[in-house]
């Protein structure tokens, strides 16, 4: 499942997924991930570069998204379409978005991690606290009073 | 009429009947003309001619008993479109059916055996039906109305005033019903809890209701009737507590929650970087209402440095006052920079905005949007915006805006957008000249008191201007490489145009326009414009070469006096790729006039001369008049590197002249050998397609 590109003119980074699968990508696609661009300014890019907390699957993903972003500049249509998809993701498959997300973060993406959370703030819009918190696992920690204050605080956005 | 054999019992048709006959309709398993292939067997005992009268709505005499026929009702059987029937007709002549034998029928019943005698008068006519398992729609508002659809028990809800709350209780029904029958559905423990949760939100705010004093008994049966069958519910699964107390609307919106049925688990402690990045791309009222999922979340929302407020912050129907009370409250409890302020759904008034301003200034505000696009009275803008020094983004509608001599203007503004802005022709000046970086400008319909525009912006890069205005220049914008120009006829209290022509003649010529913007990579002229810039006559070529000049997208309203000027701009721009022509669509009648000048326009008057060796895409819309296709023929024939030309017709153009259109186009030999022509169709309404 290794992404190789025809174009000869620029360079090929190597890197190896945390299960062990080699990627060869182009300079400009790996260097969106501020970790690799910084791994590469330590003069680490001779070697392969080991990205020990991302696995093949998720690595394959987060780099189809980064040629799709790349795409994607100044075209609105596609745009809207990078961002519904995030939608279908997180309802169909909810664990390989949080481990996109996850990946993301660690490679230091900015422009994936603004689409990520895009998505994530798309589908969290109009549902109740309860709801939410069902899906992010949050804990509800407060006292019945406490939680009667905060909604009397800020009633318009509750009712 | 022959005697009809109906032959052996035939015991299967009954024996097919294994479901309700709605279902054997729509599976599609119901043949609407079961005749149809008896014809044969049926032509053996029937007259060809009788055959038709099978349809017709007469009486059916037979003896002393008298039946009305009324095909009209099953119009599909015979093959026809169903319509909506007349009333119908019961038994014929009810008192006298049952009658003595020694009673002469042929007297007694004369009224029908005329009818029957004269059958084929009234033999069934319609349109002939074409799929039989379609449905018209028309035909089944009616029927739905005359007919009660629901077969077993079903509780009609009479005299359920208010249709929110018929549609809570048929939401509750259907909850609730396979609990009753099933206490073991297979929905998960959490979605019960949810919809449990939301019965006794139902039931506290039944109780509610209950307790307002002018309530009508017939509501009150109605509660009545959703509280037992909420607590019924209840007792069926086992609920959690209760926490406060909703209104029925907001059950309504959880209600489409639940429907979505996706309770998905996002196992990643959310890192407080990535919660920001989440927080911030919310609108206000999602982001206050994550205070309330924990308290790590609690005072997450109140440092977010974009409030934006949607149609979903403000209660529908709510005052003015109330919608500003939100803003306050918002914007009281928020700590920390405010990098972006927008508030679209409303016009503010200018008490509100007088006390917003001073605040957001104070916080650094970047990013500001007051564009509620509604009609409303216009609000003063408040002095204190030009404190706001570091705002990057404006965006004002429906206001009033003066800009005093002494003001700094917006030193780092790049966008600014004007929709319906009151403001003086000096002020407008001071305003542009003092906003040294601005890159995009947008001004929309009403700039009432500017006519004349003299845009003088050095970074301008961006422009889109749509109104009536007498004049319009730009000034040195080296950078400006987008510009769209809308131009508003003027209406009854502004001078007409003839006068303008007199009084500013030569003042707003294209070539004044287009000033030395030499940069422009896309131009589009709409609505009126070049007609507008006609008025001061068309020169041979404009004083600058556009040669970055990719897209270029004109409407051609009236007259060959804009084609005129269309080749002037052609003329001036060597390197076009793309071309736009809009034929105005709504002006067919108009454009008819053009027909009798047409034929003598080209050749005669007018020499095609431009080159279009760059020109790859032609899009022509709203094309519908044979005499318009000269100047399509012109492009093809000097366009070398065409790749696509694609048409839309005129929704108003007759098939024959969009064919001989079409057939002309496709048999004419263009420059370009891989020029390829696609037709697609009518036009559809402009709004609709630029949505």
């Amino acid at each position: 499942m290794a992404s190789t590109s025809n174009s000869t003119s620029s360079k090929i980074i190597t890197l190896r997924s945390s299960d062990g699968e080699v990627f060869e990508v182009e300079e400009s696609v790996a260097l969106e991930s501020n970790l690799i661009r910084r791994m590469m300014e330590d003069d680490c890019a001779n070697n392969i570069i080991p990205l020990p907390n991302v696995t093949a699957p998720i690595f394959y993903l987060v780099i189809e998204h980064c040629k799709k972003h790349a795409e994607m500049k100044d075209n609105k249509e596609k745009k809207k379409e990078l961002r519904s998809q995030g939608e279908e993701l997180l309802k169909s498959d909810p664990h390989t978005y949080s481990n996109l997300m996850e990946a993301v973060n660690y490679l230091d993406i900015k422009s994936l991690m603004d689409l990520t959370a895009q998505w994530l703030a798309d589908f969290l819009k109009g549902k109740s606290p309860r709801l939410i918190r069902e899906l992010l696992k949050i804990k509800n920690d407060f006292t019945p009073e406490e939680e009667a204050e905060i909604l009397e605080r800020n009633r318009w956005a509750f009712d | 009429m022959a005697e009809l054999n109906p032959g052996p019992l035939d015991r299967s048709i009954l024996q097919e009947q294994d479901c309700h006959i709605s279902e054997v309709i729509w599976s599609g398993r119901f043949i609407w003309r079961p005749y149809v292939g008896f014809e044969e067997e049926l032509a053996n005992i029937v007259d060809e001619e009788e055959m038709e009268v099978f349809s017709s709505q007469t009486v059916v005499v037979c003896y002393w008993i008298v039946e009305r026929h009324n095909s009209n009702r099953v119009m599909k059987q015979f093959g026809l479109q169903q319509i909506i029937p007349p009333p119908f007709y019961g038994a014929f002549n009810k008192e006298n059916r049952v009658l003595k034998a020694t009673v002469d029928y042929s007297k007694k019943m004369q009224e029908g055996i005329k009818e029957w005698n004269d059958r084929k008068i009234s033999v069934l006519e319609g349109e002939v039906e074409v799929d039989s398992n379609r449905q018209s729609d028309e035909y089944f508002q009616w029927y739905r109305g005359i007919t009660r659809l629901r077969i077993g028990r079903f509780e009609v809800v009479e005299g359920a005033t208010n249709p929110d709350l018929e549609q809570e209780h048929n939401h509750t029904q259907q909850d609730s019903s396979p609990s009753q029958s099933h206490p073991q559905t297979n929905l998960s423990d959490s979605t019960m809890m949810e919809i449990g949760d939301f019965a006794s939100h139902l039931l506290l705010g039944v109780e509610d209701m209950k307790k307002q004093p002018d309530k009508e008994i017939k509501i009150d049966e109605f509660l009545d009737r959703i509280s037992r069958k909420i607590m019924r519910f209840k007792s069926a699964c086992a609920s959690s507590s209760l926490p406060s107390l909703r209104s029925l609307s907001t059950m309504k919106k959880q209600a489409g929650e639940f429907s979505q049925g996706s309770v998905v688990s996002i196992s990643s402690n959310l890192r407080e970087d990535v919660k920001n990045l989440i927080l911030a791309r919310l609108p206000i009222r999602d982001a206050v209402r994550t205070s309330i999922l924990s308290k790590k979340w609690r005072h997450n929302w109140v440092s977010i440095p974009d409030i934006v407020f949607d149609k979903d912050c403000f209660m529908e129907g709510a005052s003015k006052t109330e919608h500003a009370s939100v803003v306050d409250q918002v914007l009281l409890g928020h700590v920390g920079p405010i990098r972006t302020f927008s508030c679209t759904p409303y016009v503010p008034r200018s008490s509100d905005i007088y006390r917003w301003i001073p605040f957001l200034s104070r916080n650094g505000i970047k990013n500001l949007i007051l564009a509620g696009n509604v009609v409303a009275d216009r609000y003063d803008v408040p002095s204190s915006i030009f404190y706001c020094q570091e705002l990057c983004h404006l965006e004002l509608s429906r206001c009033m805006l003066k800009v005093p001599p002494t003001s700094k203007g917006f030193q780092n503004l790049l966008v600014l957008n004007l929709y319906s802005v009151s403001i003086s022709e000096d002020d407008f000046a001071l305003l542009i000249s003092k906003c040294p970086l601005l890159e995009t400008l947008k001004l929309r319909s009403g700039l009432f008191n500017v006519l004349h525009f003299h845009i003088h912006a050095p970074n301008l890069v961006n422009l889109e201007v749509g109104g009536t205005f007498r004049e319009f220049s730009l000034g040195n914008s080296p950078l400006l490489t987008n510009v769209s120009v809308s131009f508003n006829f003027p209406s009854f209290n502004f001078p007409p145009l003839e006068h303008l022509n007199l009084a500013h003649a030569n003042a707003c010529s294209l070539t004044k326009f287009i000033g030395c913007s030499y940069g422009i990579e896309r131009l589009t002229l709409d609505c009126c414009v070049i007609q507008f810039f006609c008025l001061a006559g068309v020169p041979e070529k404009l004083s600058v070469t556009l040669e970055h000049l990719k897209y270029l997208e004109v409407e051609i309203e009236w007259n060959s006096e804009e084609i005129l000027a269309i080749l002037c701009i052609l003329r001036s721009s060597p390197n076009l790729k793309e071309l736009k022509i809009r034929y105005g669509v709504n002006e067919v009648e108009c454009r008819f006039r053009v027909l009798k000048e047409g034929a003598k326009f080209w050749g005669e008057l007018t020499q095609f001369d431009c080159l279009l060796n760059h020109l790859r895409a032609v899009e022509i819309i709203g094309f519908g008049i044979l005499s318009d296709l000269e100047f399509i023929k012109c492009i093809l024939s000097n366009a070398p590197v065409l790749e696509k030309m694609i048409i839309y017709t005129n929704e108003y153009a007759q098939a024959e002249e969009v064919l001989k259109i079409l057939s002309e186009l496709t048999q004419f030999q263009g420059a370009s050998a891989q020029a390829r022509i696609m037709y697609l169709g009518h036009y559809k309404h402009r709004e609709v397609l630029r949505s």
